[in-house]
């Protein structure tokens, strides 16, 4: 399928006029999942489909078009589209220099079925047991992109991605959840996500109470993924609205923070040699110790960190984090709660919205909820609002323990578990 | 594995359509994308160990005929030859009877009058957005073929003053289309938005009355009341489980309606091929419907309320809203400012997260004023307001001044245009809490 489907971008990529550049970018994904959900149908689905975009600049405009069909006709209309959009569009800088060599091609070898999907489902739904209120999930993605443009750059690639996920669907529970997301399906761990499932499970029981005292919050993986995710979007160039952090700037003078997008070439979950513009990926650390180290940038709104994203629903090319993540602080696993003094939660769901994690207006708060434990011993479930200034949120991580866990929200994010002292708690 | 089993129904969904982006950046450049899209699915649900349903989706009927190779075992030949029938079908009738194209070029007027509007009204900086998505649909089902077409356009102003932001979003609605002075308006509400904002005080964090102006109300019935009764939700959300202890206010009454040309995407038929007509989801205080796709009422032996959406021909269609009415109550708005005698009143909801399950919901404020001794005052900065259904309960009173209102939602990466109908409603006891 590859070499015919480059072969076919490469005809429009060189139909390029005199003085034209005609990018060409495409995307096939083929995906299985299997739902298992109390009280309903067991869901199976599989699709395939393509994205396409023709992009054209030529005489100070660029121009862009998207379609989801990878055939002769279909790239004419796109290219027919993509010229009647330049008329309208200011054209990007683009550093020759910065174009790289194409990489190699990679074959890709689909073998993930909806068969081996449903198995994973099936097997987690039977060492859960029958009579858990849980919808059990698993998925798996199969990606193979490939790219050319008129000045003879090529390249492709293949990723592979396979989730497990586990939901409560018990009233007052739906937050409970477990995850595990890998390359393989066989790398899948039923119980892994289960354990993950059953600890979110018993920590959300029970109506939660507001706690007179916290002295720590100690963050799940998840959740530290789940704040990643929404932080990182300050660490984006913004294209034509919008503000980012100025490189430099000290967000939290005494926090122990590292946060990195790392999505560059190698062996590994979401890892690609270049981004959707052609430009090599590569390791951008964002926040090191507080500090404003780099933004992720594309053509558009450059230096290109290689972070280019061609997205599904708006077509726009946007800056967009790949594989980003909160590096851990020490080489310590995890801490045991019961053994931590004093009162405090283990933290397994947050809520919040785009405006409560906002590094840029310095308006963090957000909601965090999980068990209660007083001196080692479990007192139900609890939940509680953080609230602060940066410099006093992300000040407040102790610990950012060892052992990174994935997972996917849009992009990819990670985290592991992380200890705050209770100070930034409003209660 | 399904081999033989009986055949509940087979379905087949396929979709053509463009959408378009139109910009002007903050220094006028204008940017244009185009994106086609072209697509089809087929469903078979078949009796088996309880009933399984299964999905392909892919871009041309010959795709999904081969993705139906992974089929083989799964159903009979019978089922698989129905299903490629109504592929063909359907696609034969998106292809050759509904073709949208839309004239972008008028489009570039909406967006400089915008500007102009938010320009002459103070502000540093706007860049404006036109959309359209223009789509047409058939869904070939139980041997009958229903064809749909839905062109919807909207318009985006973030206007800047200082360092202060203000949006606005004006959509085309039948009952209202898009015009050069709408979107001059558009600019003119982001950019006093942004004034407004540039002199904001910090709201007094605690237990507070909120009165939600129409906009806002609609936005704040659709979050919290509307999503806890789409049936996928109302599975598991304390509003349902609860509903014959819930007392709301006895002036309270809400449907959902989209053949109503106030409806952003009005139509008659839910893309299952099912009619839609008018749901009651709150009937004078007493919540009483939820809202269904076929998967979700058949279990409960009843009709679908046809509001299986998809948003996109590959992502199955699950319950969700599209037009919400809330009816008018006797209470007059200015009334009920005057009764307040400290509060906020809401003027635009940033976003919302609601926790049905706990009945529970977190909203992020953009836009209010402080009332004191029932005139409403000073702006006030981004504030969250937090409740659940005890407070909801409190709700006190439902004013007469409906006005409509339109938002993108987003459930799952599926962003859908819903609008919505509501009057001034008043809760007495909501939880604000502001960054001091």
């Amino acid at each position: 399928m590859t070499a015919s489907a480059l072969e076919l971008c490469e005809r429009v990529a060189n139909s390029a006029r005199p003085g034209e550049r005609v990018e060409v970018f495409a995307r096939h994904v083929r995906s299985t999942l299997s739902r298992l959900r109390p009280g309903s149908d067991p869901y199976d689905q599989i699709a395939d489909g393509w994205l396409v975009g023709v992009r054209i600049e030529a005489g100070g405009l660029a121009g862009l078009a998207t379609g989801n069909v990878l055939s002769p006709s279909g790239l004419a209309e796109l290219l027919v589209d993509a010229r009647r959009s330049r008329a309208m569009a200011p054209a990007p800088v683009v550093p020759s220099a910065e174009i790289p060599p194409a990489p190699p091609a990679l074959t890709p070898t689909p073998d993930d079925n909806l068969a081996s999907t449903r198995d994973i489902a099936l097997t987690t739904r039977s060492v859960l047991g029958a009579a858990e209120p849980a919808t059990i999930t698993a998925g798996s993605t199969h990606r193979t992109v490939l790219r050319c443009d008129s000045t003879g750059w090529t390249g492709s690639y293949t990723q592979r991605e396979a989730q497990l996920h586990i939901r409560s669907t018990a009233t007052g529970l739906d937050a409970a959840q477990g995850a595990r997301i890998r390359e393989q399906l066989s790398e899948l761990s039923p119980a892994d996500a289960i354990d993950e499932y059953l600890h979110s499970r018993d920590a959300l029981a029970g109506h939660p109470v507001v706690p007179d005292r916290i002295d720590w919050i100690l963050l799940s993986p998840l959740v530290v993924a789940r704040v990643v995710s929404r932080l990182s979007r300050a660490f984006v160039r913004p294209q034509t609205k919008g503000r980012a952090l100025d490189v430099g700037a000290v967000v939290s003078g005494g926090s122990p923070l590292t946060i990195v997008d790392d999505a560059g070439p190698g062996s590994g979950l979401g890892r690609a040699p270049f981004d959707d513009e052609g430009m090599p990926r590569r390791r951008t650390v964002l926040l090191s110790k507080g500090v404003v180290v780099a933004l992720l940038g594309c053509r558009d709104a450059g230096p290109s960190t290689g972070s280019a994203y061609w997205g599904d629903w708006d077509s726009d090319i946007t800056s967009a984090t790949a594989r980003c993540h909160v590096e851990p602080t020490c080489d310590d696993s995890a801490p045991v709660p019961a053994e931590l003094p004093g009162t405090g939660i283990v933290v397994v769901d947050v809520r919040g919205f785009r405006g409560g994690f906002d590094l840029l207006s310095g308006n963090l708060e957000f909601e965090v909820a999980g068990a209660l434990l007083r001196d080692g011993e479990f007192a139900g479930s609890a939940r509680t609002a953080v609230v602060g200034s940066p410099d006093a949120v992300l000040g407040a991580f102790e610990h950012v323990y060892r052992h990174v866990e994935f997972y996917r929200m849009q992009g990819l994010y990670g985290g592991s578990w992380s200890l705050l002292n209770g100070s930034v708690a409003q209660l | 594995m399904w081999s033989g089993a009986p055949l509940r129904h087979v379905d087949a969904f396929a979709e053509r359509g463009t959408e378009q982006i139109m910009r002007l950046h903050a220094d006028g450049t204008p940017r244009r994308s185009i994106r086609r899209i072209s697509g089809m699915a087929v469903r078979v649900v078949s009796d088996h160990n309880g009933g399984r349903f299964l999905q392909c989706a892919g871009t041309t009927a010959a795709q999904v005929r081969d993705l139906g190779g992974e089929l083989a075992g799964a159903v009979d030949d019978a089922t698989r030859r129905r299903a490629t029938d109504g592929l063909l079908s359907t696609a034969g009738l998106v292809d050759t009877g509904n073709t949208p194209a839309t004239d972008a070029g008028i489009s570039v007027d909406w967006l400089a009058a915008a500007r102009e509007g938010a320009l002459a009204n103070g502000a540093d900086a706007v860049e404006t957005r036109w959309w359209c998505r223009d789509r047409a649909y058939a869904v070939w089902r139980d041997d009958s073929l229903i064809a749909s077409r839905t062109c919807l356009m909207w318009l985006t102003v973030s206007a800047r003053t200082g360092t202060t932001r203000g949006s606005s979003v004006v959509a085309h609605l039948p009952a209202a289309p898009l015009t050069v002075e709408a979107a001059a308006q558009a600019g003119a509400a982001a950019a006093g938005q942004a004034r407004r904002l540039g002199g904001a005080a910090v709201p007094r964090s605690g237990p507070t009355p909120v009165i939600f102006a129409p906009d806002a109300a609609g936005a704040f019935v659709h979050e919290v009341l509307g999503h806890a009764l789409e049936a996928d939700i109302a599975e598991t959300s304390a509003m349902w489980a609860r509903r014959t202890q819930l007392d709301l206010h006895p002036a309270l009454s809400v449907f959902d309606d989209s053949r109503v040309p106030q409806s952003w995407e009005q139509t008659t038929v839910d893309e299952e091929g099912t009619p839609c007509g008018r749901v009651t989801l709150v009937d004078r205080g007493r919540v009483v419907g939820r809202l269904t796709d076929q998967a979700h009422a058949r279990p409960q032996g009843a009709v679908s309320t046809g509001h299986g959406r998809r948003g996109l021909y590959s992502s199955p269609p699950i319950p969700r809203m599209r037009h919400t009415i809330v009816t008018g109550g006797s209470d007059d708005a200015v009334d009920i400012v005057a009764d307040t005698r400290h509060g906020v009143m809401v003027l635009a909801i940033e976003s919302a997260d609601a926790i049905p399950a706990q009945g529970r919901f977190v909203m992020r404020v953009r836009d209010a004023v402080e009332v004191v001794d029932g005139r409403a005052g000073r702006p006030l900065t981004s504030f969250s307001v937090t409740g659940d259904l005890a407070d909801l309960a409190l709700l006190d009173a439902v004013g007469s001044d409906n006005a409509p209102g339109v938002l993108m939602c987003g459930r799952q990466g599926r962003w859908v245009p819903v609008s919505h109908d509501a009057p001034t409603l008043r809760l007495p006891r909501l939880t604000v809490r502001g960054r001091s």
